[in-house]
């Protein structure tokens, strides 16, 4: 199975094909996303955050996390979908990338799977749509296409000022 | 050895300290004993170490400095503004000695031929009694000595009249001085007082190697010692003894040799000394050099175990015995310890940072765990008077006191840092024959103590640059119609999420086109090139340059302006400068509060709490009781006092996008006056004020970057998060102010 290494064109958030790899799959505006189970720290549940001004529209701003601020987005706005609508059953998934860690606002956490290498294909080119590049792999699970998230993309780059979108 | 090494480099800072606390007190008029022993103490901890590490500059200077030190502690020379003057001078040169050592470069020899004339000027009033260059017998008047005493003395002084009665092991040592002991600046002196805090010690000189006058090398010991050791702990071992021989170790030879001792105290080897070991000859033997022709066993080189003895200069010295068949006990001269008073003591520890900031996050999250259950407990509507509301309330006020202490630890007001400024601004007034006072507004301005340690260097430089470059000559400035004397002012405020620290001078500014003309000779700016002021201003921050035409022995060390400005950078921070010709100059150094605590009003705009640092705020009015006036669409303006400020609703004012704002103004509605950098205060509206508390600033660089209006976040009591507001930062959105300040100011030239 080992074979499929060669396709990988993106491999910072599937590191390594095949076994081993293990998925935190999540709704998110009615579709499935997972992201490396790796990357993320803990699941958190829905608490009110802070907006901050001069910021884009999907940073919904920070919550408290033990302590620290934690800067939370809308998945969903940051994938080009509507705003996730307030809901005390909403999930925030902490995630770490290098030494930044984030918050995605998420509708649910679904499940861990370990899909094999063979299951994870390439993410086909779909003209210039900027959601595309958020997705390292596909796969498909019980019918349900998956989108593996490339965390280093999802995160918005920090600069002197914020930039409106980082991609 | 390197490790040793680095402890002492450690401790010499520390000493260095004491130091300079104790003479700027001496300054400011103490006169207490105990403070000219801890100042004396430091410097001979320092020259010990130094000798042990063969630090020649240094031991030979802080001896110069322990003998004035010396005459001043006995009394034999008055505390004169101009002698402490010379003493802080002496200070500061040692700290540069230390620091040389350390990074193991050449020291500059500013001024260290004069002052050492200056210390041996001191000195000279002193019969000295330290000085190796001294070589009549000198008598010692013991009764100076108590002041060394502290409590250590009494420590030992219960067991050891009560293991009096049982026979232990006496030590004999016998301790023979290599000619070179003297010269490395170890005094065979502390090294009894450091034995006599092992027990009671009995100590003979024999002078029978004594040449005559004569023929007598001052800089050489003759006299060898027998001491005898009575330990105060029954399981003192030979290392121990040798420990404190360490820094003698290949000065002299030891022999240390032990034996049960019975009821007498007698010692084994019988002292060939031929006077009676009296008080007053038991102290002429310590000083009086002498020739030992009697070859004693060598016993090699003890082993090494830390710098221990230099630093047990502090070690007390109890009046030595009368006779040494009837040793008086220790617990005798333990009343004049006592009538010395007690030494101050400074105990320190090292702790690494990061465990501190865990603290700080810890008691962070403590607290807002407390008022969350406080709030849960409201809820479940128990009693204000029940046992439970009350325990909670001390533990409120617990969490509140920890969570103080916490940050206490790493906050550190600048004040110190300043008062070390004004003798850098004497040192340097010194040099240049100017005439330089020094003000000082803002010292109470909290830090991260790194920070604080870390500016040192920086604002040295700019003081020793404003007064070197910047104030004119007396005769200059009486011509320009200014005061004669000039003055350099530090200052340090808080502004939103930075600390700004403003080195300023009354002197000429800025000479800018002898600034251009440097550059442009120097290569750093092309010729015929057209720089605006500021941009030439900016020229002093590049590396290589220097407006004076000849070094000068201040601030021409080599280093410039782009040392300082790469220190404050390494410190994330900013610098920049203004100056007007024939008024002054000042530069500003930007530094983030990389861990600070705010004072801040909570207030709620748009149903978002937000905080608003006090320091901004000038007044605060309700809106029922404002008089508000609208010049236009959008543009209010309330009366403050005799004046029209502009009115900005903070919301609004934040960026906040209308759709999140909401609330008609009601009897809550409040404006808060707030004066942002040196623009015209303004009105702030919000919905309601909420609280006044002290908050822990969360910086939100790391995830966010500089976002406007904002200077950084914070965590309220029930765990919300919350904005820290930047009235600057608002001024500038809103348009109340045509320059913005920018956060980090243009260098891009300069790179």
């Amino acid at each position: 199975m080992t074979q499929t290494e060669e396709k990988i064109d993106h491999p910072e958030t599937v590191a390594q094909a095949g076994e081993g790899i293990e998925l935190l799959t999540f709704r998110c505006g009615g579709r499935g996303y997972a992201v490396d189970i790796m990357d993320v720290r803990e699941i958190r549940s829905w608490s009110e955050p802070t907006p901050l001004p001069h910021s884009p529209p999907f940073m919904r701003g920070m919550v408290n996390l033990r302590g620290s601020v934690l800067p939370v987005m809308d998945l969903a706005q940051r994938l080009g979908q509507d705003a996730t609508p307030d809901d005390p059953r909403n999930v925030i998934i902490v995630i770490q990338q290098g030494a930044r860690v984030h918050g995605l606002l998420v509708d649910a956490v679904s499940d861990i799977v370990h899909p094999t290498s063979d299951q994870l294909q390439d993410v086909p080119r779909v003209g210039a749509d900027e959601e595309n590049s958020m997705a390292s792999r596909l796969f498909v699970i019980d019918d349900v296409m998956i989108q593996v998230l490339s965390t280093e993309r999802l995160l918005p780059e920090v600069g002197p000022a914020l930039p409106e979108v980082a991609a | 050895m390197d490790a040793i090494r680095a402890t002492f480099f450690e401790e010499c800072v520390e000493l260095l300290e004491q130091l300079e606390a104790g003479l700027l007190a001496l300054e400011a008029g103490t006169d207490d004993p105990d403070t000219i022993d801890s100042v004396f103490r430091a410097v001979h901890s320092i020259k010990g170490g130094a000798g042990a590490f063969e630090l020649g500059d240094l031991v030979h200077f802080s001896h110069d400095f322990e003998t004035a030190l010396d005459s001043l502690r006995s009394g034999r020379i008055d505390r004169e503004p101009d002698v402490i003057a010379t003493l802080l001078r002496s200070s500061d040169r040692l700290v540069d000695l230390v620091s040389a050592a350390r990074s193991g470069t050449a020291s500059a020899e500013v001024d260290l031929p004069e002052l050492t004339a200056l210390l041996a000027r001191l000195a000279e009033a002193a019969p000295a009694d330290e000085a190796d260059d001294d070589f009549a017998p000198v008598l010692i008047d013991l009764s100076l000595d108590p002041e060394l005493l502290s409590d250590d003395a009494e420590d030992e002084a219960e067991p050891q009249t009560e293991d009096q009665k049982r026979p232990r092991t006496a030590w004999n040592i016998e301790f023979e001085p290599l000619p070179e002991l003297l010269v490395s600046g170890n005094e065979p002196l502390y090294l009894f007082r450091a034995i006599e805090v092992l027990g009671q010690i009995e100590v003979e000189a024999r002078d029978t190697d004594l040449p005559d006058l004569v023929d007598m090398d001052p800089s050489v010991p003759r006299l060898r010692w027998y001491i005898q050791l009575i330990p105060t702990a029954p399981d003192l071992t030979e290392t121990e003894i040798e420990s404190i021989f360490e820094f003698t170790t290949d000065l002299s030879v030891l022999n240390i040799s032990s034996h049960e001792l019975e009821d007498d105290v007698e010692s084994e080897e019988d002292a060939p000394s031929e006077n009676d070991p009296s008080e007053e000859g038991f102290s002429e033997t310590e000083v009086v050099s002498g020739d030992s022709n009697e070859a004693s066993p060598n016993t090699g080189p003890s082993p090494s175990t830390g710098p221990t003895a230099a630093t047990d200069a502090s070690t007390p010295l109890a009046a030595p015995p009368g006779t040494k068949d009837a040793p008086r006990p220790a617990a005798a001269s333990n009343s004049e310890a006592s009538s010395g008073g007690s030494q101050p003591t400074m105990a320190t520890i090292r702790v690494n940072l990061s465990r501190i900031d865990r603290l700080v996050n810890l008691v962070g999250e403590l607290v807002i765990s407390q008022s969350m259950l406080a709030q849960g407990m409201m809820r479940a509507g128990l009693d204000q008077h029940s046992e439970a509301v009350s325990t909670l309330d001390e533990l409120q006020q617990l969490t509140r006191d920890m969570q103080d202490s916490v940050m206490a630890i790493r906050a550190q007001p600048v004040k110190p840092l300043f008062q070390r400024m004004t003798r850098i601004v004497r040192e340097a007034a010194q040099a240049t024959g100017k005439d330089v006072r020094m003000a000082t507004d803002g010292e109470g301005t909290e830090i991260d103590k790194t920070v604080v340690e870390r500016l040192a260097d920086p604002l040295t430089h700019m003081i020793r640059n404003a007064i070197d470059h910047g104030i004119e000559t007396p005769a200059d400035r009486i011509a320009a119609g200014k005061p004669e004397a000039g003055t350099v002012k530090l200052s340090a405020r808080q502004q939103s999420d930075r600390v700004v620290i403003e080195v300023s001078d009354d002197g000429r500014g800025v000479d800018r086109a002898k600034v251009l003309e440097r550059a442009v000779s120097r290569g750093l700016v092309p010729e015929g090139k057209v720089l605006d002021t500021s941009e030439i201003d900016r020229l002093l921050f590049m590396p290589g340059f220097s407006t004076n035409t000849e070094v000068s022995a201040l601030s021409g060390r080599g280093v410039g302006m782009d040392v300082v400005q790469r220190g404050i950078r390494d410190l994330n921070g900013t610098i920049s400068i203004s100056s007007t010709e024939g008024k002054g100059c000042t530069i500003s150094i930007s530094l983030p509060l990389t861990l600070a605590i705010l004072d801040g009003m909570i207030v709620r705009s748009a149903r978002q709490r937000m905080v608003i640092p006090l320091s901004a705020i000038v007044e605060t009015q309700t809106l029922t009781a404002a008089r508000i006036e609208t010049l236009g669409p959008d543009q209010d303006v309330v009366q403050l006092h005799d004046r029209f400020v502009p009115l900005v609703d903070l919301a609004s004012g934040m960026g906040f996008s209308p759709a999140t704002m909401a609330d008609e103004p009601d009897e809550d509605t409040a404006l808060l006056f707030v004066q942002a950098d040196e623009n015209g205060p303004f009105a702030l509206r919000v919905d309601a004020i909420e609280a006044q508390r002290q908050v822990v600033i969360k910086g939100l660089g790391e995830n966010f970057g500089h976002v406007p209006c904002v200077s950084a976040a914070t965590i309220l009591g029930d765990g919300q998060v919350a904005l820290i507001v930047d009235p600057a930062g608002i001024a500038v959105t809103s348009g109340l102010q045509r320059v913005p300040t920018p956060p980090v100011p243009n260098e891009g030239y300069l790179q």
